[in-house]
């Protein structure tokens, strides 16, 4: 059992309960810890990345015995551990700047990092029905996070939040019955096994893998089960908007149905699992865009573009190739870090002009030119603009996919694209360029401390852009590496 | 045997109980200790993996939801007074769970003869501390997570 990882989960949660007794004493102190936590697990990830190399050989090795270690890292764990403290960091000192005051902040800070704990446990288990005990700590912190404003619309992102999120959890605990069931085991090797040997019933394990698709597509926010994502990214606080759209549904739901997806694909006769994959994944690529050229409201616009985005990642997870897998991971990680940027911008021009409603605003590039900035630098990432990152991740998945064979997919993904790059021009043109209006007449530049996570964010995408090879081969190559 | 009856009735008068309070924090809890007893009663029929789900799962998982949407009910209507007339109908259910038992308790000594008692089997603590002891890391981390939303919700008012 590989105990190194337990960290990772043990000191935010540690972290979070002592917050709230700090709190009393102390605020800053809390802001501080918070930080600090999330900082030190970044930087322990970060070096973690070359000791992963030996820890994915452990585990590669281990993968052929019987039990499978309920905790393991390798490479793809370590890189979706730099991503999950990088998003929840950002998001921790956002808030310090940016939620009012008051008793509850002391909650708000250990939910975020409770948060973060559990998707850390998601990422580092080894066993189905482990990341499901993990999942609902994901759940239950992300559920009271969106309502913590306490008005009537937090309240119903919550609830519908929790109403899809629950179903979604009993289908992944029956799937969990089922593979016990017909392998023996909850952990990732006894299905690996299994589906690889032939052993087990076809059909239980088909119906088990059915369910457990279902059940991260609902928490990936996949269209037809994307109900509850803009009304939940909409009505909670900007930095939990960040941090659910940048890095929540992708461990929830993303990371799951991608090593779901490398297991199907060394099994023959799973097939259809990986074909209904790609299905949902470019139909909410195109439903994502169509739905997001049509809204007024910035926020729910992000909402809608995230749901499209995770769609390229799942579609490119489902045809499986070493080079579509690379296109997933990394377009996994620049979706993070550029919808985290928008949603953080976001914030920052509702607080400057107290409106969210796109048709009311313009002329904000000259009034709050770091936001416009660092907004356009995200817009033209996710939008898939070189030098970028998010151009070499989508160009991964679109050759991935035309090379694999799936060539109507790929010529989805490349108009979907160029609609991404539609709708942004929009929202661009309405809110940053034009005319002054008299919504941004008095719009000032937020605090410093508020601008610091989306500049160092948006000069990641531009440093990870321009150095494309040296983090290809220094991140992504072995996290894919690892999953096949 | 006295042991498993010892058992059997927790889990009946708890589920009534859960039925039964108003105070719907008391219903949960109920619930919860129910599960335990059901928990107590796999264990001791040899099925660990699936006493070791129910802990994590009923016990655990369920009970902190259960309590996080009670927090969230206004507190007039969570501390409901408690109404004698619903515990006067325990009684009832207790004879006919008794009269039931009197039919075909014989028959449930019979099927019990042949299975193993606790001392028998693998060991509970190897299983919950050893083969399953993240799954306990996640409990805890659930009721941390339950107790800080209780905590958010009801912080509300003294900001």
């Amino acid at each position: 059992m590989n105990q190194g990882l337990v960290p990772f989960i043990l000191l935010p949660a540690l972290a979070a309960v002592i917050a709230p007794f700090l709190w009393r004493k102390s605020r800053p102190a809390v802001e501080s810890l918070s930080a600090l936590v999330l900082g030190l697990g970044l930087i322990a990830a970060l070096i973690g990345i070359p000791l992963a190399g030996q820890l994915g050989a452990e585990f590669r090795a281990a993968r052929g015995s019987f039990p499978m270690p309920p905790f393991r890292g390798d490479e793809f764990s370590t890189l979706m551990l730099v991503t999950i403290f990088l998003i929840s960091l950002a998001s921790v000192f956002y808030s310090i700047f940016s939620v009012p005051g008051g008793e509850k902040r002391a909650s708000y800070y250990s939910l975020i990092l409770i948060c973060t704990a559990g998707m850390a446990g998601v990422v580092t288990t080894g066993d189905f029905f482990t990341m499901y005990v993990f999942l609902e700590v994901v759940a239950v912190s992300s559920f009271a996070l969106i309502a913590f404003s306490g008005d009537s619309e937090g309240i119903e992102g919550a609830l519908k939040y929790l109403f899809l999120s629950a179903p979604a959890s009993f289908l992944i605990l029956l799937g969990v019955a089922l593979l016990f069931l017909n392998t023996g085991g909850t952990s990732f090797s006894h299905l690996f096994q299994t589906a690889a040997g032939g052993g087990g019933s076809k059909a239980g394990i088909l119906a088990a893998l059915g369910l457990f698709a279902c059940g991260f597509m609902v928490k990936a926010g996949l269209v037809p089960f994307h109900g509850w994502v803009p009304d939940a990214y909409q009505s909670s606080p900007a930095p939990i908007s960040a941090l659910l759209s940048g890095i929540v549904t992708k461990v929830a739901g993303v990371y799951a149905l991608v090593r779901m997806s490398m297991f199907l694909h060394a099994a023959p006769g799973y097939a259809s699992v990986t074909r209904a994959l790609m299905f949902f994944g470019a139909l909410s690529i195109v439903v994502g865009a169509l739905a997001a050229m049509v809204q007024r409201d910035f926020k729910r616009l992000l909402a809608f573009s995230s749901i499209s985005q995770v769609g390229y990642i799942v579609l490119s997870a489902g045809l499986g190739t070493p080079m579509a897998l690379l296109g997933a991971t990394f377009h996994l990680f620049n979706h993070a870090t550029f919808k985290a940027t928008l949603f953080l911008n976001g914030a920052a021009v509702e607080r400057a002009t107290g409106t969210r409603d796109m048709t009311q605003l313009g002329g904000l590039g000259s009034r709050m030119p770091w936001t416009t900035g660092t907004s356009v630098v995200a817009f033209l990432s996710t939008a898939g603009i070189p030098p970028l990152s998010g151009f070499w991740s989508k160009l991964i998945i679109i050759v991935a996919l035309w090379v694999g064979g799936a060539k109507g997919y790929a010529i989805i993904a490349l108009l979907a694209s160029i609609l991404t790059l539609g709708y942004f021009l929009i929202l661009q043109r309405r809110i940053f360029f034009g005319k002054v209006v008299s919504f941004t007449e008095g719009a000032e530049e937020v605090a410093a401390g508020m601008l610091l996570p989306v500049v160092v964010l948006a000069a990641l995408m531009v440093i990870i852009g321009l150095y494309f090879p040296f983090i290809c081969q220094l991140l992504l190559d072995p996290a894919v590496k690892a999953l096949l | 045997m006295s042991l498993y009856l010892l058992l059997l009735v927790a889990l009946v008068l708890f589920s009534l109980l859960a039925v039964v309070f108003r105070n719907m924090l008391l219903a949960a809890i109920s619930l919860g200790v129910a599960s335990v007893a059901l928990t107590l009663i796999l264990f001791a029929l040899s099925a660990p993996w699936a006493a070791t789900f129910e802990l994590s799962v009923c016990a655990g998982l369920i009970t902190v939801l259960f309590v996080s949407a009670v927090s969230m009910i206004r507190k007039e209507e969570l501390f409901l007074k408690e109404g004698r007339a619903r515990f006067a109908l325990l009684p009832f259910f207790f004879l006919l769970f008794g009269i039931g038992f009197w039919f075909f308790g014989d028959r449930f000594a019979v099927a019990l003869r042949g299975m193993p008692t606790l001392g028998e089997q693998v060991g509970v603590g190897i299983l919950l501390w050893s083969v399953r002891s993240h799954d306990l890391l996640g409990q805890l981390c659930i009721i941390l997570a339950g107790v800080l939303a209780i905590k958010a919700f009801f912080g509300r008012g003294r900001d």
